[in-house]
């Protein structure tokens, strides 16, 4: 702008000058240059939002103005969204409109720099005017809402109940899964994500990093159920950075289960089981054991110091309640691990999609340390029996309690902390489950963003969709078994 | 549009400056063209691109109106402010209230309860605040939440109500505890108030929702000291729950009184109030598809004692509005006194909401805007 005001000045001078020394003939005063001073390239510097720096969220986030039209893109592990509008220039001042939606910029030496509310936060933005940037493109991927991986179809394998770890523009998934189409045996698999410039996920082959144990062994007969957890473990003379709680039982009948744990070097493995403390939570020797009731399993592993403390969570069925439970436990010396305390996770308002009063089961979990809020992602009871299913949920609730200054503390502590719904999680399109799910988390557990809450979770099909499938039993939905991500709006 | 105008200035200029060599410099530039004047506008306003106007509350004081409402600060945003504008009425062809500048009365504080202001509503008495007579008071309802939940109530004070608003204290006066009652519930919204005395016996009707529904309450306020009420526990009545029976439309297994306003005819010793029909739509906006006019004794609601309950005097639905055009109806308001009170025997003016639904347009939140029905009683 300050460009074209300057020459726009020039010509007036010139054609002054021209008329004094021409005698005041008849030159027209010279055009003035095309509009150059604002189009081009302008490229996010910073962002906030409520005091927060967001910046670094963005693989890209950029505005191209030209001849009054603008493209704004935004690019992270949601993907990438374009909205086109319309911008307005003034000596120092652009307003941005996208629909009806107007963005009063500031505009000083190629920055523009935005302050308002936008949903309700307060947000600024600055933008800077980058003569040489390219927008780059790539192909291939999928999107974060998607099916991120899998097998075909026409097969019988089953991908679920994930646990997710975010390092930069990586995201690592662990996940149940069988090894042999139409067996039902669960393993551990593993597929490492990497987000390419269109906002879009490739994935690796997909590996089995845990298996089922020995004959007679307390996992012999499925592990599942992974969330990992990085840190500082040793364990007979060795260092691993990742350790992963799962659930595992000798039992085909859903009773019994137990929880262990299993340490790595990398995310990829390969896992080594801490048998010697395997399982850490035993149900045959728990007070509330019975050979018929479900036990110990759905695990949910945080870090509490960056280091070898770690929250663990896990549900319990016993014959008088199904809740979850948090221990805090030291595994910095895995060859003498220690549990510090340990408490049932309370269930103050804890509701389900329709608001009725629920248990906390099949949960996941997230730390907030900015906000002191613990995340929970949680399944619904009662589960619904429609489209031949009655044996998964169909909804999720995800909410947050507050924890004030204790933090983690308080969940061992005496002072009541209660459950506030922040959204719901359900089956769109031709899915009639959503369940399994997780909170997408950095290496430690805690929530990657302040205003969104990532979520990946498992959808399935009607089994009365297949009415022939040859596998029979579970299989017509069973195989249907898929890994989604959505976000939440916090 | 500003560097086109710039430019045309500046070959302006230089056409000048090139005239004022050829004539000797006798011309002076042309003035520009003078802006158009205002156009007045007859009627309840409406809202500009990108803006709401919604949850009216509509006095006259004499021969002036004040028509309070929520908006919008920043278009095409969800910022909630209270704003208000005066009304006048002209005589003639074309003519009748018309509402000046709008103004804003009231907004919410970051980092406070009322950060996520609501809805108000206002009447005239006369009533003191740290020394200071004042003769209006509003009653408005926020939230530090920004999904519309845990709602609670507070007051305001002014002079005048298109004048200078104070709040009254950093806490609200009738808190929803969402510990005990649910932090998912939307707690106590829609304040009504009705000055039952003309002095400073204030009735604030609100509607109280939490996980069982929503319901109509009101407490009793002795304002003379409008500051004495946050600390003299005798200056603020108990709450009372207003009777959910009667001809109530609606569609629910109990009957639901949501998002009321209230008007007290003090000859008939009745209470009207306009409510929104429960359930809400199913599809966006999950607001009300009717709203019902309804009538009780008001000794009534001083009782235990099951009576007639509500009458119900008129309902509007999509096929009472302009070329039934609006499927939703909400947030309605009896026009009353500027005290809440009205004369039940006479044509009730009713100013009611209405907006487009979501598959019509997705920025259905922007166009909110009022519209009117007139009630005449049975003779």
């Amino acid at each position: 702008m300050k460009k074209f005001l300057r020459s726009a000045a020039v010509a007036v001078s010139l054609a002054v000058s021209a008329c004094v020394f021409a005698a005041c003939g008849d030159e027209p005063a010279p055009p003035p240059p095309d509009n150059g001073g604002t189009d081009g390239w302008y490229v996010l510097e910073n962002k906030t939002v409520q005091n927060v720096d967001t910046t670094a969220e963005y693989l890209y986030n950029c505005m191209y103005l030209k001849e009054g039209a603008v493209s704004w893109y935004e690019i992270d592990y949601t993907g990438m969204t374009e909205q086109t509008g319309t911008y307005s220039a003034e000596e120092d001042k652009i307003t941005v409109t996208i629909g009806i939606r107007p963005y009063e910029f500031s505009y000083s030496d190629g920055v523009m720099s935005y302050s308002g509310k936008i949903n309700k936060k307060n947000v600024t933005m600055s933008y800077r005017y980058s003569k040489d940037f390219v927008l780059p493109v790539a192909e291939g991927g999928v999107s974060f809402t998607e099916e991120l991986f899998g097998e075909d179809k026409s097969e019988n394998f089953y991908n679920y109940c994930p646990s997710v770890m975010m390092e930069g523009e990586t995201m690592h998934v662990w996940y149940c899964s069988n090894k042999v189409s139409g067996n039902v045996t669960d393993y551990v698999g593993y597929r490492k994500g990497t987000l390419n410039a269109s906002g879009k996920w490739e994935f690796s082959e997909k590996q089995l990093v845990l298996g089922p144990g020995e004959g007679g062994e307390w996992d012999s007969r499925h592990v599942c159920d992974p969330s990992v957890t990085k840190g500082d473990f040793t364990l007979n003379g060795e260092t691993y950075s990742y350790l992963m709680a799962y659930l595992g039982c000798k039992t085909s009948n859903n009773c019994c289960n137990e929880v262990g744990i299993a340490v790595a070097k990398a995310p990829e493995g390969p896992y080594v089981k801490v048998e010697s403390a395997n399982p850490v939570a035993n149900w045959y020797l728990s007070p509330d054991f019975s050979a018929n009731k479900w036990g110990y399993g759905q695990p949910c592993v945080i870090s509490s110091d960056g280091a070898g403390k770690v929250l663990l969570f896990y549900a319990q069925g016993t014959a008088v309640k199904t809740n979850t439970k948090v221990e805090e436990w030291d595994f910095s010396d895995l060859d003498s691990p220690l549990k510090l305390r340990s408490a049932e996770v309370r269930e103050k308002n804890s509701v389900n999609a329709g608001g009725s009063q629920d248990c906390i089961n099949n949960a996941d979990f997230a730390y907030d340390p900015v906000g002191k809020r613990l995340w929970c992602i949680k399944e619904d009871f009662p589960y619904p029996t429609d489209s031949g299913i009655d044996w998964i949920a169909k909804t999720n609730v995800l909410m947050y309690a507050d924890l004030g200054e204790d933090g983690l503390d308080r969940l061992f502590g005496s002072e009541i902390y209660s459950w506030n719904k922040s959204g719901v999680l359900q089956p769109a399109g031709n899915y009639v489950r959503a369940h399994n799910a997780c909170i997408v988390t950095d290496p430690l557990g805690r929530t990657v963003n302040a205003f969104r809450m990532p979520v990946l979770y498992t959808v399935s099909e009607a089994k009365t969709a297949y009415p022939d499938w040859n596998a029979g039993g579970q299989w017509p939905a069973l195989h249907t078994y898929r890994i989604h991500g959505t976000v939440f709006d916090i | 549009m500003k560097m086109k105008k710039l430019f045309a200035g500046l070959t302006v200029v230089a056409l000048g400056v090139t005239a004022l060599s050829l004539v000797a410099c006798n011309d002076t530039p042309d003035d520009p063209t003078p802006p158009p004047a205002p156009e007045t506008v007859y009627g309840l306003p409406v809202a500009g691109t990108g803006r709401y106007i919604k949850d009216s509350d509509l006095v006259a004081d004499g021969d002036t109106r004040y028509l309070l409402y929520s908006t919008n600060e920043t278009p095409a945003e969800n910022d909630n402010v209270i704003a208000i504008r005066r009304g006048t009425f002209e005589e003639g062809e074309g003519k009748g209230w018309k509402y000046g500048e709008e103004k804003i009365a009231l907004t919410g504080e970051s980092g406070k309860w009322d950060e996520n202001i609501g809805t108000a509503s206002l009447v005239k008495g006369a009533f003191t605040f740290e020394n200071d007579e004042y003769s209006w008071l509003m009653a408005y309802c926020a939230t530090a939440q920004a999904n519309d939940t845990q709602y609670s109530i507070g007051l305001a004070v002014a002079t005048s109500p298109d004048g200078e608003w104070k709040k009254v204290s950093e806490t609200p006066l009738i808190e929803f505890d969402a510990d005990v009652y649910g932090s998912t519930s939307v707690g106590c919204y829609a304040p009504s108030l009705v000055n039952l005395d003309k002095q400073n016996k204030i009735r604030v009707f609100y509607t109280y929702a939490d996980m069982y529904g929503h319901f109509a309450k009101f407490v009793d306020l002795d304002a003379a000291d409008v500051g004495a009420l946050y600390t003299d526990e005798s200056k603020v009545s108990g709450e009372v729950q207003c009777p959910n029976h009667g001809q109530i439309a609606g569609g629910d297994a109990q009957a639901m009184f949501p998002n009321a306003d209230f008007a007290y005819d003090a000859a008939a010793g009745k209470v009207y109030a306009i409510k929104d029909y429960s359930p809400a739509a199913a599809t966006k906006p999950n607001y009300a598809e009717r709203i019902q006019l309804l009538s009780i004794e008001e000794e009534e609601l001083y009782s235990v004692e099951l009576g007639g309950g509500w009458a119900g005097l008129r309902t509007w639905d999509f096929a009472d509005t302009e070329d039934g055009a609006w499927e939703r109806l909400y947030g309605a308001c009896i026009l009353s006194d500027a005290y809440g009170h009205i004369d039940g025997t006479k044509a009730m003016e009713i100013i009611y909401n209405v907006c487009e639904l979501e598959m019509d347009d997705e920025n259905w939140e922007f166009t909110q805007n009022l519209k009117t029905f007139v009630y005449t009683p049975a003779a």
